[in-house]
């Protein structure tokens, strides 16, 4: 396994734990779960895109790529979205986060293959604003450094997708790009999702 | 050439044949729910189904090319296979793939109110025949593409996708009839006439169940499966249109949706008004259904009306063909000029058969136009604008 794979493996961990967190009815919130899911999809065809599997790699890149589309144009704006209203559908019921993920990643993709590419990157970027406005203004205690510390990983992985051109450019002297999108990413939805907040039951 | 172009002559040759079934064997009438009998096939409910059909021929026509080109650009830029045209195998898979893909979207059209708006259509007739097959909305294409984009990343090609959704919808045509009883072994595999009658039932069993296009065997794993029961089903929705016309048939929940839309108060509210299941999240906005008192929308057709109705109709369903036969042939502004001509003939008959006025005023003024519209056709061509 490459250090590629292994960062997407870590990303996929931890969606994989959130995403059981989250998910069960009873805990109400299903979407950071479907986000996850989102997410931890695209991570988890990383995983065998990345590996040094003969073969493997080729066969899901189109996947992959295809999934990180719809992690970035649907499963961003759940993430923001359940986190700025706890008590909405969207966050609570499965069926509401699904299918709002769903038409949004529709759209998305749709926009993003006939020429809009901006898109991929202003729906994250929007998201990851929107977040930042939520812990700092809905959290308090230690909920919020997490969160804030959470949020400063997103920037990050904004940072890095953004600035960084090269994809062989070693950042901090040991991480490459693809590695140092993956941890920070993995690092930020732990951050802002991970503190159990119970929502309040309507 | 447009594949419904030839299918449309089966269609209405098998709707007849099915009208005369009906009235030779049974004298046109059935049990319904509640008690008494009604009849199977009712002139204005046929006509309205037929018309919306026409309508979403209309329709579909402007937006194809965006959404089998999406499906294009994302098996151009993500396909991770390549697909063999000249294996039945693939062709086979792709089938099976395809109506897992219609399962999924034919339950989301049920399950969410922004596509339930667009669905609503094909449910909205309290008859169930094969005319009710035609009833087709025009516009839940806005949808309907994004359920099979993972075909197209799964490398299957453009046209093994169009015509592998070609024959998933031409099957669906038979199943809308009462004629045919139960079926034994190939009910509990494949969608057939019974299991689609409990899917366009509004008696309490039967509503949100049956959602396979081929096979029910979706239904059976996802546990949406209903059996037919030995009793009259009452088809139609809840919340009943009251009216043939299409374009109320077609956007009638769209204007519900835009209330509810305004009336909600933040945007988690508003995301509520177009994404909570009709029946709201607990099934609270359901209400019951009281069988014995439920009352189909019924007109009365004067006989001459009635003749006059028939002509325009079989005009519409020409004109339709003719739309088809040289849309791609014109340019748009010429085929947004015969869209709505043809758009107001459809609101016009149906109109008619409801003793509205104005449907009279309307038809006089198409047919006034109707020479306009030959010239701007035929006669001048694009280069008159």
């Amino acid at each position: 396994m490459t250090a590629d794979a292994f960062s997407d493996l870590v990303l996929f961990a931890v969606c994989a734990g959130l995403a059981w967190h989250c998910l069960p009815t009873e805990r109400g919130r299903a979407g950071i779960g479907v986000a996850c899911v989102l997410i931890g999809t695209a991570a988890f065809l990383g995983v065998f895109r990345f590996s040094s599997w003969a073969g493997a790699s080729e066969a899901v890149k189109g996947a992959h790529q295809f999934m990180a589309l719809v992690a970035a144009v649907g499963a961003f704006p759940i993430w923001a979205m359940s986190l700025a209203q706890p008590d909405s559908a969207v966050a609570r019921r499965l069926a509401g986060a699904w299918w709002v993920a769903f038409v949004l990643a529709g759209v998305g993709v749709a926009l993003v293959v006939m020429g809009v590419k901006l898109w991929q990157q202003a729906v994250p970027l929007l998201c990851g604003s929107w977040i930042a406005y939520t812990m700092g203004v809905q959290r308090s205690g230690w909920s919020r450094w997490c969160g804030l510390a959470g949020v400063l990983c997103l920037m990050g992985t904004f940072a890095v997708a953004l600035l960084v051109q090269t994809p062989d450019a070693l950042l901090l002297g040991q991480l490459s790009k693809t590695q140092a999108l993956h941890y920070l990413l993995a690092a930020a939805l732990l951050g802002t999702c991970w503190p159990p907040r119970s929502p309040t039951h309507r | 050439m447009n594949p419904i172009l030839y299918a449309i002559p089966v269609f209405l040759l098998t709707i007849a044949i099915e009208c005369a079934w009906a009235c030779k064997l049974r004298g046109n009438q059935t049990p319904q729910a509640g008690g008494g009998t009604r009849r199977l096939y009712d002139f204005a409910d046929t006509i309205g189904s037929i018309q919306i059909g026409v309508l979403s021929r209309i329709a579909v026509a402007f937006p194809r090319l965006l959404t089998v080109g999406i499906f294009f650009l994302v098996h151009q830029q993500f396909a991770v296979a390549t697909w063999d045209l000249q294996s039945p195998l693939h062709w086979l898979a792709a089938l099976l793939i395809y109506d897992f893909f219609y399962y999924w979207k034919h339950r989301a059209n049920h399950e969410v109110r922004l596509m339930w708006a667009g669905h609503i259509t094909h449910h909205n007739s309290e008859y169930f025949n094969l005319s009710t097959a035609l009833r087709q909305s025009s516009t839940t294409f806005i949808f309907d593409w994004m359920f099979y984009l993972p075909m197209a990343v799964m490398g299957v090609p453009v046209q093994m996708f169009v015509v592998v959704a070609l024959i998933d919808l031409l099957y669906q045509f038979w199943v809308h009839t009462e004629l045919i009883p139960k079926m034994g072994w190939f009910d509990r595999i494949f969608a057939s006439p019974s299991n689609h009658r409990v899917h366009h039932g509004q008696d309490e069993y039967c509503v949100d169940k049956n959602y396979g296009g081929i096979l029910i065997l979706w239904d059976r794993v996802f546990g949406t499966f209903q059996e037919e029961r030995d009793q009259p089903i009452a088809y139609g929705v809840r919340t009943p249109l009251q009216s043939f016309n299409p374009l109320w048939g077609n956007f009638h929940y769209y204007a519900l949706i835009w209330q509810d839309f305004r009336a909600a108060r933040g945007w988690s509210a508003k995301i509520e008004a177009l994404f909570a299941p009709p029946s709201g999240w607990l099934g609270e906005k359901l209400g019951s259904f009281d069988a014995a008192n439920f009352k189909r929308h019924e007109v009365l057709v004067s006989p001459g009306i009635r003749r006059y109705v028939l002509v325009q109709h079989a005009l519409n369903v020409a004109g339709v063909c003719v739309f088809l036969l040289f849309f791609k042939q014109w340019a748009p502004w010429q085929g947004g000029l015969a869209a709505a001509w043809m758009v107001c003939g459809l609101v016009a008959t149906t109109a008619l058969m409801e003793a509205r006025r104005w449907g009279l005023w309307l038809e006089v003024g198409r047919w006034l136009t109707a020479p306009l519209l030959a010239v701007a056709l035929w006669g001048l061509g694009a280069a008159w604008f």
